[in-house]
């Protein structure tokens, strides 16, 4: 759950007629935006909910650090207003179609940022930011060698020497 | 000997000092065993080397023990397990095994060509989750042999299953047959292709009554058959009769002895048949079309009943068929038309039909009998009417309407696109040409047509001809052209002038024509002098002379001296480069 901190009133300029939300990142930076922007995020909606239910208003506390955040929001301007299949909850699971050319110049960064992104993404609930990373990522092995993937993503083989033998491995490879 | 007490892993802060532990340990460990690599004795030698077997494996569990520690701090460790089951959905959906390598050369390639299969090799984390991800194992795709794919349906656990078979495998044995046949009753597709092998259609006839006959409860689609390559097989059994009760598409290439009796048809919203050899009576036909109520994609090539069936002495009654989205016949162009007489489909149904029709067909009557379907009316005809004498066939594309003002008639659609792709057929466009002869002055009489897009790049058209085709479309704006000889007949066609009988009145041909679009894209060396230009010059000056006068040409004429350009621009405001 994530900590939510009272928040005073001249902070947050929310009563206007666009409603903005205060979100505070884990390196402490706060970033004013605007809920419609974030409405994309299932998380921040239920969070904006809590708030009308109470009368409260309230930052939110996220656990990733405000340059991770900032790419999030960045998303979310992008699509603001658009309709995407894939943050419709009855979609259809991922198929060939390929990642589109926003995105892609989008999660043009280095590894471990793509990899913070999608935890932040899914932390959020943005389901389709999340299936655009994760075909991003299925991209950068798409092809390789085991061992390419490994060195890829920054993982050992940990298997033992009876686990890589065993018949469940040889039936699949 | 001691046993070594590993210090807490916090206090591992230099590489050295790790260095230090562990080779002590080991040095400690070994003590007894070094020393000993003289030893003469075989059974000593076995017993050290079993002692050393043992430590390296344990040395090996420890390995592997600190590197899933390390995983552990990874990123991607750090993943969620749904957030990476996403990712390998992804990875299996574009990495697939490589379905396109030589059987010969399969055995070889094996392990490399595994696809997504791999990513379950990466770590014990990723193939936990890949096991425990039923989705990734019901597409079972049969290049591995039947005892992969029993693997991958006990991985699949509870899931529907989705079967692929492609023959040209050389590992697809006889018994992938039964695997697909002993779980059918949790099996949701089936897809077979055979790829023209010289056994292919032996495999389709024993896969078919394997199959065919038994209950299937959760089957939803079925394909048989290559797209690319026809094999001709049977079918022995009455394609499952009731037993697939949610069996829905069904694509059956190449199968000469279709069950068209099978009471499974009537539930269809897709079918696909193609070759079948044993074909229905006209009047069996018909009646099969009046129970399926639900069919909305129909697909019917090479299998509709022959011409000597289509007695006219009792003629069906009309069946509606206004359900279908996509319809698609081949065959003899008069037995689609006495087919067609007898439907009744939506104007927005895709219709595409591939003839085989010679060149005297009477298409004027085609197109009496298609607007009695009413496919004119809503300006969709056809998309596709092929000869088939020729390789390359001829494209006469869909009427569309996408800007058709609000006030012009259904009827008419104000765009028109025409496109010619003979490549060199003469036979091909001239029939396209008087297809749309018999077609226009019926569906377009031309008052809502404003933007024509043309087409061909060879001397099928004369001025006449587009006198004939468009020499009633007052309203048309824009005119695109591709293709010298088309547009040299074009031009020649502005200049004329012809006369109404009631009024007395004479008019230019497309006489409200205000933007001209010329492409000669394949002769990009026309001497600037040629006649074409001095057409083009005539047309415009005597237009101008009436009043009626372009205001503008865009032209790929790079050719073009720029003295000339300017006297043209005397007549039409804007002349461009494209």
């Amino acid at each position: 759950m994530p900590t939510i901190v009272s928040v005073d009133d001249s902070t947050v300029p929310g009563e206007g007629s666009s409603r903005l939300l205060l979100l505070v990142s884990s390196d402490n930076k706060h970033i004013v935006v605007e809920e419609d922007i974030m409405s994309r995020s299932r998380f921040i909606s239920k969070q904006v909910e809590g708030f009308e239910a109470t009368s409260q208003r309230h930052a939110i506390l996220l656990p990733f650090s405000s340059f991770v955040l900032n790419k999030v929001i960045e998303y979310c301007s992008h699509y603001r207003g658009y309709y995407l299949l894939e943050d419709d909850p009855d979609a259809a699971p991922p198929g060939r179609s390929p990642v589109r050319e926003w995105d892609q110049e989008f999660l043009d960064v280095d590894r471990n940022m793509l990899l913070r992104i999608i935890k932040a993404a899914h932390y959020l609930e943005i389901k389709s930011l999340v299936g655009s990373c994760a075909r991003a990522i299925a991209d950068m092995i798409r092809g390789k060698t085991t061992e390419e993937m490994r060195e890829i993503l920054g993982v050992e083989n940990d298997f033992t020497p009876e686990e890589e033998h065993s018949p469940s491995s040889k039936c699949t490879g | 000997m001691a046993a070594v007490v590993s210090p807490p892993i916090a206090s591992f802060r230099t590489p050295s000092s790790a260095t230090e532990f562990w080779s002590t340990a080991a040095r400690d460990r070994l003590a007894s065993i070094r020393g000993n690599a003289f030893v003469r004795d075989q059974y000593t030698a076995a017993r050290l080397q079993r002692s050393l077997q043992e430590e390296l494996m344990a040395i090996q569990s420890v390995v592997c023990t600190v590197s899933a520690e390390l995983n552990s701090l990874s990123p991607i460790s750090r993943l969620p397990p749904e957030t990476m089951s996403h990712i390998l959905s992804y990875v299996a959906a574009i990495d697939r095994p490589d379905l396109e390598l030589k059987p010969e050369k399969f055995a070889l390639a094996h392990r490399q060509r595994l696809g997504w299969i791999k990513a379950t090799h990466v770590c014990r984390r990723w193939r936990h989750i890949a096991l425990n991800f039923t989705d990734l194992w019901r597409r079972v795709i049969l290049v591995f042999g039947a005892e992969w794919a029993e693997e991958m349906v006990a991985r699949a656990k509870s899931a529907p299953l989705c079967f692929t078979l492609d023959h040209r495998w050389r590992t697809v044995r006889e018994s992938t047959g039964p695997v697909i046949s002993d779980h059918l009753q949790r099996t949701q597709s089936v897809s077979v292709l055979h790829g023209g092998s010289s056994s292919a259609g032996y495999w389709l006839r024993y896969l078919a009554k394997c199959l065919f006959h038994k209950p299937a409860p959760f089957l939803e689609s079925v394909e048989f058959g290559d797209p690319d390559e026809r094999v001709h097989w049977d079918m022995e059994s009455n394609f499952f009769n009731d037993s697939a009760p949610r069996l829905r598409s069904v694509v059956l290439r190449g199968c000469t002895s279709f069950a068209w009796h099978s009471p499974i048809l009537r539930h269809l919203t897709s079918l696909t048949i193609e070759d079948c050899t044993q074909r229905l009576s006209f009047d069996d036909f018909v009646t099969l079309l009046q129970q399926m109520k639900a069919i909305k994609v129909l697909v019917l090539k090479h299998c509709l009943p022959n011409v000597e069936d289509t007695s006219s002495s009792s003629p069906s009654a009309v069946v509606d068929l206004t359900q279908l989205t996509d319809f698609t016949l081949n065959g003899v162009l008069s037995i689609v038309v006495r087919l067609l007489t007898h439907l009744r489909i939506a104007g927005t149904t895709r219709l595409s039909i591939t003839s085989h029709s010679g060149q005297n067909f009477d298409y004027p009557m085609f197109v009496t009998v298609l607007q009695g379907t009413g496919f004119l009316d809503k300006g969709l005809p056809f998309t596709h009417v092929q000869h088939p004498t020729v390789s390359y066939g001829a494209c006469l594309y869909a009427w569309r309407a996408p800007h058709a003002s609000a006030s012009s008639s259904p009827h008419d659609p104000a765009d028109l696109m025409l496109h010619f792709s003979s490549g060199g057929n003469r036979i091909v466009e001239r029939t396209a040409v008087a297809l749309l002869k018999a077609i226009h002055p019926r569906a377009i009489p031309g008052q809502d047509l404003v933007h024509l897009e043309v087409r061909s790049y060879r001397d099928g058209w004369t001025a006449q001809t587009w006198l004939d085709l468009f020499g009633h479309s007052p309203n048309m704006r824009r005119v695109e052209i591709a293709g010298r000889p088309i547009a040299t007949a074009f031009v020649t066609a502005l200049s004329h002038r012809s006369g109404d009988a009631e009024t007395g009145c004479q008019s230019f041909f497309m006489p409200s024509l205000t933007s001209l679009e010329l492409t000669f894209s394949i002769y990009p060396s026309i001497p600037a002098d040629c006649e074409f230009y001095e057409r083009l010059l005539a047309a415009m000056e005597s237009r101008k002379q009436d009043g009626v006068v372009l205001s503008q040409i865009s032209a790929a004429w790079s050719d073009f001296p720029e003295a000339r350009l300017a006297r043209l621009r005397e007549f039409v405001p804007l002349v461009e480069h494209l």
